[in-house]
């Protein structure tokens, strides 16, 4: 009888929690609210995606002090993305790397790069302990060496998905592998379980100047991340998920036109062109991951 | 001269010397300009008999530390620094300097190529006050009014129409060096930096100049005074009199020459037509020809001799068959820019009369393009579609004691029918004209003209794709000074897609080849090394093998040639490269060798070989790599 009224423990903690919690929510924006309380992406009416992405805009367009559009394509009817690279063209030059970072607004302080050049020396094969992503000679190709970029290879079956406790990331039907930055808790569980270190994280707030964003994002690729989560490549889902869309940023930044990207199930595509006549690979095939990425000799 | 020393050095309790040193001696007409009003040299401080480094006060000296720019030691009033005292008893100084350097102990001037005559003669005080005076360097006179005219009396260009805007603000040094330079006439920097440096509109940019004037690369005082004129632009003689200056062949040419274009005689002016310093068209032209005449001749022009000339403009305009110059945008195929030996201004030999007896000789103006066969064969079908079966119906008007002039039935510039035919003759002195009343068949056509009763004739109906005439190998480059763009139209043989390429990237002011390579230029296959022209070229491209006419075309140099000897326009040049690279021309066709940029699903964008390839050294050069990733140990 007098323990009811008495102070316990448990309800000393739960009014503390509500308090905390409530204290927390009254210093919030509305739309922080919103964002706070959100569903899972995929569970989003079309009506809720459509707020968000406003809101998303609104932010990051005060962010940036410019105007910027979030959009959020679903996947197109009918498309496999694949993605094809020539090793006997890549010359190493690293164009592609810096093309990715303006296209998708990775950060420059932390630097985050998700395409990693490797350079393994011709005699060795492909060998990825020998390998130096950090090569700099004054001019490149050198003639010793080949190269090889490496980012997402988007697997069919991609172990990163299948770790992620929270799952805050998926494949989508058109074969690309997405994250929702704010579902994503920052375990780093899928960068360990990626075999290609395609994986990145967000050490601190990511810095990207205000004159070289690139103000057309999508919702689940190159919008601006938050501190503690991890992105990749996405194929440049902002580019690649419209009907005449364009080719990703690498690819149309390949001085050497190494690099490829198609639709796997149109007949006409490059790729489809380059697995019936060229000497295919894929990268760690052992490992079943059946990536999108395709590497090839075309000479 | 004693009265200004006094006012200037006035100490009146010792006479002055004149041994106070050349410095002063020097500068003191100008001293003595900028000091104001004179001391009065009524009964004032006494000179020291002493030696005093206290030599300013109000009583002595006193103009000397009032000015707004002060020479260094003045300001710091160490007036010992310059002067000695030679007899301080009798208050007398001796310069420190030797006279013909006074100012090098502290102002050193390493001469060099040209020197400034007072610098040369160690007259520094004749531009500068060796105390100070209110103008800027310590100058004895406001450079802007008149310092450099003391001595440069020929400059004085106020009376002049027309002035260079430096010399107006007097400005000498925006151009100018003051003391000595390594140019000639003191010049800030060579001739041509120092006047584009503020008129850069006279430089071309790259692609914007296929004919640049030759003095505008290095002589822009040959034609503009770098001062004054009474011309506008400063111009040293007005135009076509300064053009002529070099250009003698063209003022021979008015002179001995009956024909005169107006333009091009004396009273007229070569700018009209030519731009001064650069064009996009060769000859300096202003305008692509017509529209470059047509600026004139779109009007009824009166000649000096009384006959008017016909309003171009408005027959092109209403005409719409063109001959073939006129299209190609070349009235200077036929006609002289400047002047003639012919009438009408044309450039080769045809019949003034109406009726002339054929004389191939005669008709040199048209046979320069058309093949003379047109007229001198009574038979043939391949020639011309005027025939009936295989009878040369051209032939059979021309070969006649009364034989026709081309013109007699065509047009030279526009027509409304087909073949420039025209529609009648002007005949007799009435004004009558004689309607030709042609008609064309698709097997053939008629004529019911005024000369004979009408005639039909069979030509067994001519093909849509060939020629109207048959011209002369390679005549269409050699009218049009701007031949048209080889067509960008690729079409690739097979594979379904058409696949838009962009004009070939050629060097500029290059093509067109036949813009050098004329029939005059007799065709070496010689395998060498090209020193006349191309010698930039390094042939790394299956070198052991090929050279230059493997690939291009002798006998039309605008075009490429395939192995097989038939010509391949430079916009399909992949056509050339495909004969060994077979496997690369697939894999371009399905877009999967080259450059990739346009639409994954949509139109994709493609480039010639040559847009990245050189042709001539077609493996890639290696490049700079963008900086690595910062990595742990690794950053450098």
């Amino acid at each position: 009888m007098e323990t009811s009224k008495r102070l316990t423990r448990r309800s000393l903690l739960k009014a503390s929690g509500a308090a905390a919690i409530s204290v927390f929510l009254a210093g919030c924006s509305p739309a922080e609210r919103e964002a706070f309380f959100r569903r899972r992406f995929k569970e989003l009416t079309p009506d809720e995606i459509r707020d968000m992405l406003a809101r998303e805009a609104k932010a990051c367009s005060e962010r940036y002090g410019k105007p910027v559009t979030v959009v959020a394509d679903p996947p197109l009817e009918g498309v496999l993305y694949g993605y094809g690279l020539d090793l006997s063209r890549c010359i190493g030059c690293r164009r592609c790397v810096y093309a990715c970072v303006d296209e998708n607004n990775q950060s420059r302080e932390p630097q985050v790069h998700w395409i990693k050049v490797l350079a393994m020396k011709k005699e060795g094969g492909v060998n990825i302990m020998g390998s130096d992503a950090y090569y700099n000679p004054a001019l490149v190709p050198e003639s010793e060496y080949f190269y090889m970029p490496v980012a997402c290879q988007q697997c069919r079956k991609p172990p990163c998905v299948s770790v992620c406790p929270v799952k805050a990331t998926w494949q989508e039907p058109d074969g690309i592998v997405v994250i929702d930055y704010n579902w994503c808790i920052g375990c780093r569980c899928c960068m360990a379980a990626c075999p290609y270190d395609a994986r990145h994280f967000n050490w601190s707030e990511p810095q990207v100047p205000e004159d070289k964003v690139n103000t057309h994002m999508h919702y689940l690729g190159n919008r601006p991340r938050p501190r503690g989560v991890v992105e990749k490549c996405t194929f440049c889902i902002q580019r690649v998920r419209q009907k005449k869309g364009r080719y990703p940023a690498c690819v149309e930044a390949c001085p050497v036109g190494a690099r490829k990207f198609g639709n796997l199930l149109d007949e006409q595509s490059e790729m489809r062109h380059i697995l019936r006549e060229k000497r295919v690979f894929i990268f760690k095939e052992d490992l079943a991951t059946e990536p999108r990425f395709y590497y090839f000799y075309a000479t | 001269m004693g009265a200004r020393r006094t006012a200037f050095f006035w100490p009146p309790r010792h006479s002055v010397g004149w041994a106070c040193g050349a410095l002063f001696l020097l500068g003191w007409g100008a001293l003595a300009g900028v000091a104001g009003s004179p001391p009065s040299s009524g009964p004032a401080a006494q000179k020291p008999t002493t030696v005093s480094e206290q030599c300013a006060s109000e009583t002595c000296h006193a103009s000397i530390v009032n000015r707004k720019v002060m020479h260094g030691p003045v300001a710091q009033k160490k007036c010992l620094e310059c002067h000695r005292y030679d007899d301080p008893a009798q208050h007398r100084f001796k310069s420190a300097f030797p006279k013909e350097q006074p100012c090098g102990q502290c102002h050193d001037m390493k001469h060099k190529a040209v020197v400034h005559q007072p610098v040369q003669e160690g007259k520094c005080t004749a531009c500068h006050d060796p105390h100070g005076s209110d103008f800027k360097n310590s100058l004895v006179a406001d450079p802007a009014h008149g310092l450099c005219l003391s001595c440069h009396k020929q400059a004085d260009y106020s009376k002049k129409k027309f002035v260079h805007g430096p010399v107006t603000t007097g400005t000498c040094n925006a151009c100018h060096e003051a003391h000595f330079s390594s140019q000639p006439k003191l010049l800030l920097q060579p001739a041509r930096d120092l006047c584009v440096g503020c008129h850069k509109e006279v430089v071309p940019k790259t692609d914007e100049a296929l004919s640049v004037h030759a003095p505008v690369k290095d002589n822009c005082v040959g034609c503009h005074d770098p001062h004054a004129s009474d011309l506008k632009y400063e111009l040293k003689q007005a135009a076509p009199d300064l053009c002529f200056s070099c250009h003698k062949n063209v003022k021979e040419l008015l002179a001995t020459s009956p024909v005169v274009h107006k333009v091009g005689s004396p009273e007229g002016g070569c700018t009209g037509c030519h731009a001064s310093h650069f064009s996009k068209l060769r000859k300096l032209e202003r305008l692509p020809q017509p529209q470059e005449c047509l600026s004139c001749h779109d009007r009824l022009v009166k000649t000096s001799d009384g006959r008017t000339l016909s309003d171009m403009a408005a027959l092109l305009k209403d005409n719409p068959v063109h001959h073939g110059p006129i299209r190609l945008g070349s009235c200077t195929a036929c006609h002289q820019p400047h002047a003639g030996n012919r009438f009408r201004l044309l450039i080769a030999d045809y019949p003034a009369e109406f009726y002339a007896p054929f004389r191939i000789e005669q008709y040199e103006l048209c046979f320069r393009c058309h093949v003379p066969d047109l007229v001198l064969q009574p038979r043939g079908v391949g020639l011309t579609w005027f025939r009936d079966g295989d009878k040369n119906l051209h032939w059979l008007h021309v070969n006649q004691q009364k034989g026709r002039t081309c013109r007699a039935c065509h047009e030279v510039h526009a027509s409304q029918r087909a073949f420039h035919v025209r529609e009648s003759v002007p005949f007799g002195s009435g004004g009558w004209l004689l309607a030709i009343n042609f008609k064309q068949t698709p097997t053939g056509g008629s004529c019911a003209p005024g000369c004979h009763a009408q005639k039909e004739y069979a030509n067994g109906g001519r093909p849509q794709t060939a020629p109207a005439v048959v011209l002369q190998e390679g005549v269409m480059a050699r009218v049009a000074p701007e031949p048209p763009k080889p067509p960008v139209k690729p079409a690739v043989e097979q594979g379904t897609g058409e696949f838009p390429v962009p004009a070939p990237p050629f060097s500029p002011g290059l093509f067109p080849c036949t813009g050098c390579h004329d029939p005059s230029l007799t065709v070496n296959a010689e395998r060498r090394a090209l020193r006349k022209a191309h010698g930039d070229i390094e042939l790394r491209h299956d070198e052991q093998h090929r050279w230059c006419l493997d690939c291009h075309n002798a006998d039309n140099r605008d075009v490429l040639r395939s192995a097989s000897g038939s010509p391949i326009p430079f916009a399909e040049s992949y056509r050339l490269c495909a004969q060994c690279h077979g496997d690369k021309y697939r894999d371009w066709q399905a877009g999967v060798h080259g450059k990739r940029t346009g639409e994954w699903d949509g139109r994709k964008n493609y480039l010639l070989c040559v847009h990245c390839h050189n042709p001539h050294a077609p493996k890639f050069k290696p490049i700079p790599p963008l900086p690595p990733p910062v990595g742990p140990g690794h950053a450098e």
